[in-house]
């Protein structure tokens, strides 16, 4: 990639083209997208108070806490996809396209990064728990595999999506 | 699990009538979205009662359909 294309790139990224991009959702999506979106983060205080009361009071279980609460964001996130695909509320009016942009791009960054601490966990002899507490490399590793499913999913709406499309016209 | 689901929204019975005036013009579901700018599931909500449209919503539905507000979407109270 030449260094033109490459700023081409980043400016694209930063400020992309709203109407190539633009994902039209109806009011009943609006509305059903901001209850899922309350539940998640309802679900990701209720975890997040979990994970506090087990680490203070009964037994920590990780070696940070930093980590494990991108785990449960990526939780909320899965939760957040799978249920507007099924609610019918993940893709727009205007069909899937902006979609395949995240898709792919958790899709990429997951593996990349799973990759890496795939990595690191075999330098460390796979230690998946070490001092009784589950390494930080381990929860990487999932959150990361997190990702990718989140893309995973991301894609099987967008192809269901497509096809109910076919389908009907 | 929370109170404020859609589906919980009140006790909504199916719009039949909306039902009726789409089949009279042979219109699918899907065709009437496309042609609302929703979804085919918001038409099928609207149509299930499970979702209360917005009063922009049942105009764009009315002027699809050729019909007024009243003889779709208005109810008489029950006595």
């Amino acid at each position: 990639m030449s260094m033109k294309s490459f700023d081409k790139f980043c400016e694209a990224m930063i400020n992309p083209d709203k109407d190539k991009y633009q994902e039209i959702f109806d009011e009943r999506q609006k509305q059903m997208q901001l209850h899922i979106v309350i539940e998640a983060l309802v679900i990701f205080v209720l975890i997040m108070f979990a994970h506090c009361v087990i680490s203070d009071c009964l037994i920590r279980w990780s070696e940070s806490n930093t980590l494990p609460m991108l785990l449960y964001a990526m939780i909320c996130v899965l939760y957040y996809i799978i249920k507007a695909g099924v609610k019918g509320c993940f893709i727009g009016v205007n069909g899937a396209v902006a979609r395949y942009v995240p898709a792919g791009m958790c899709i990429l960054l997951g593996f990349m990064n799973g990759f890496r601490t795939v990595i690191e966990l075999s330098d460390d002899g796979w230690a998946v728990i070490k001092d009784n507490m589950v390494t930080d490399s381990f929860i990487g590793l999932l959150t990361y595999a997190l990702m990718m499913l989140t893309g995973v999913f991301t894609i099987i709406f967008i192809k269901k999506s497509e096809k109910e499309e076919q389908k009907s016209s | 699990m929370f109170a404020y689901d859609l589906k919980g929204q009140s006790d909504m019975a199916k719009n039949l009538r909306m039902k009726s005036a789409r089949a009279a013009l042979d219109l699918s579901q899907e065709e009437l979205a496309k042609r609302c700018k929703v979804t085919r599931q918001t038409i099928s909500a609207v149509e299930s009662g499970d979702y209360n449209p917005t009063i922009n919503l049942c105009v764009q539905i009315c002027r699809v359909l050729g019909k007024t507000l009243d003889e779709l979407f208005w109810e008489e109270e029950k006595k």
